[in-house]
């Protein structure tokens, strides 16, 4: 695996017609949809399934990718759409309207969390994420195990940025009143 | 997981799954921006028509008339076409979304600066321009459906009920009487 090429500039190459670079972005990327899969939907199977139709669809449509950008956002992006769509197959469930997106929220800078608080975080969520709605778990997933920024997470999720500060809190208290008391 | 990655890479070297060209999202972006255009054009079109509306059926002298006037006001109130108006912008306003840009902006904020721009040239276009007034004239000679539009616009029932509440009479209005000697 070419570890020295930013995934932009590979995905430059592919533009441009090698077809083979692409497996270097399989290679950097599927482990992570995978994961990110998992925890979204809370569910082991047909995650592969969902995976190979991201990374055909992200093949797909890779003219469309402005270099400039980085890659990350746009394929979990990709990844974010599969997902939900995977999720109100199974579910159900009726159009609802995301109260978070329709008003502006400040805009909070990442907070500085320690490593133990991170650490600490993660534990809790093992134990309690699929406890918890999707737009929560998925803001968690994207934040503490795929260590994206708030302007990713924007990107991934198109909303404005002050939205995913808040979602992120009130995921947060969702997480610990799912949780049984006795919880660190 | 290297089965998934030589699944997806035997299908790209076999050219079952290929790269859309760049072509295709340019023309995409192109449709989007030329439908944007369109939407916003008939929108303050539309808002223009109605603010037109309300000027020569004087509607909104209605509201001096207190709580029968504002009865008045609402039942000759253009709602249909504001409806299809806010409908338009509220399409414009997914458009925009589609956009990296938008997104960035809230929902509620986007559609209600949408509404204030749609309004705003819609009423400049009728109180600043003779626009309205022009094609009314020549509402005869106007394609469909403007001509039918124009040539309609005026509602002659708010003229009673404007007499009603003892309102001067309009530009418009058409008294008979009986020429004495």
């Amino acid at each position: 695996m070419d570890t020295t090429e930013t995934d932009e500039q590979i995905v430059a190459r592919i533009q441009a017609g090698d077809k083979e670079a692409f497996g270097t972005i399989l290679d950097r990327y599927e482990a992570k949809l995978v994961r990110y899969g998992h925890k979204f939907l809370a569910r082991q199977e047909d995650i592969q399934d969902i995976v190979q139709d991201v990374f055909v669809s992200a093949y797909q449509n890779i003219q469309s990718f402005d270099t400039t950008q980085k890659l990350s956002p746009w394929l979990y992006r990709i990844a974010h759409n599969a997902f939900v769509n995977a999720l109100r197959k199974k579910s159900r469930a009726p159009l609802s309207i995301d109260f978070d997106t329709l008003v502006s929220h400040p805009v909070y800078d990442d907070p500085a969390e320690s490593e133990r608080e991170q650490r600490d975080m993660r534990a809790m969520l093992d134990k309690g994420l699929d406890k918890l709605a999707p737009k929560y778990r998925e803001v968690l997933v994207l934040y503490y195990f795929e260590e994206m920024p708030y302007k990713d997470i924007a990107e991934v999720l198109q909303v404005p940025q002050g939205t995913v500060g808040i979602r992120l809190r009130r995921a947060k208290e969702a997480l610990k009143e799912a949780l049984p008391k006795n919880h660190g | 997981m290297d089965n998934l990655k030589e699944k997806i890479l035997k299908e790209i070297r076999s050219g079952q799954v290929t790269m859309r060209p760049r072509a295709y999202f340019v023309l995409q972006v192109a449709a989007l921006v030329l439908l944007g255009f369109v939407v916003l054009v008939v929108s303050v079109f539309i808002f223009n028509f109605i603010v037109f509306s309300i000027r020569i059926n004087r509607v909104d002298t209605l509201l001096g008339f207190g709580p029968r006037g504002w009865g008045a006001f609402v039942r000759f109130f253009p709602w249909m076409w504001l409806i299809v108006d806010v409908t338009l912008v509220t399409l414009l306003e997914w458009l925009l979304r589609q956009f990296r840009f938008g997104n960035k902006i809230p929902v509620l904020y986007l559609l209600a600066g949408l509404l204030c721009m749609t309004v705003l040239t819609g009423a400049v276009v009728d109180r600043a321009t003779p626009f309205n007034d022009s094609l009314r004239e020549m509402h005869a000679g106007l394609p469909p459906p403007f001509g039918d539009l124009y040539g309609h616009a005026r509602h002659h029932d708010i003229d009673d009920v404007l007499r009603g509440f003892g309102a001067p009479p309009g530009a418009d209005d058409v008294y008979s009487a009986t020429t004495t000697e």
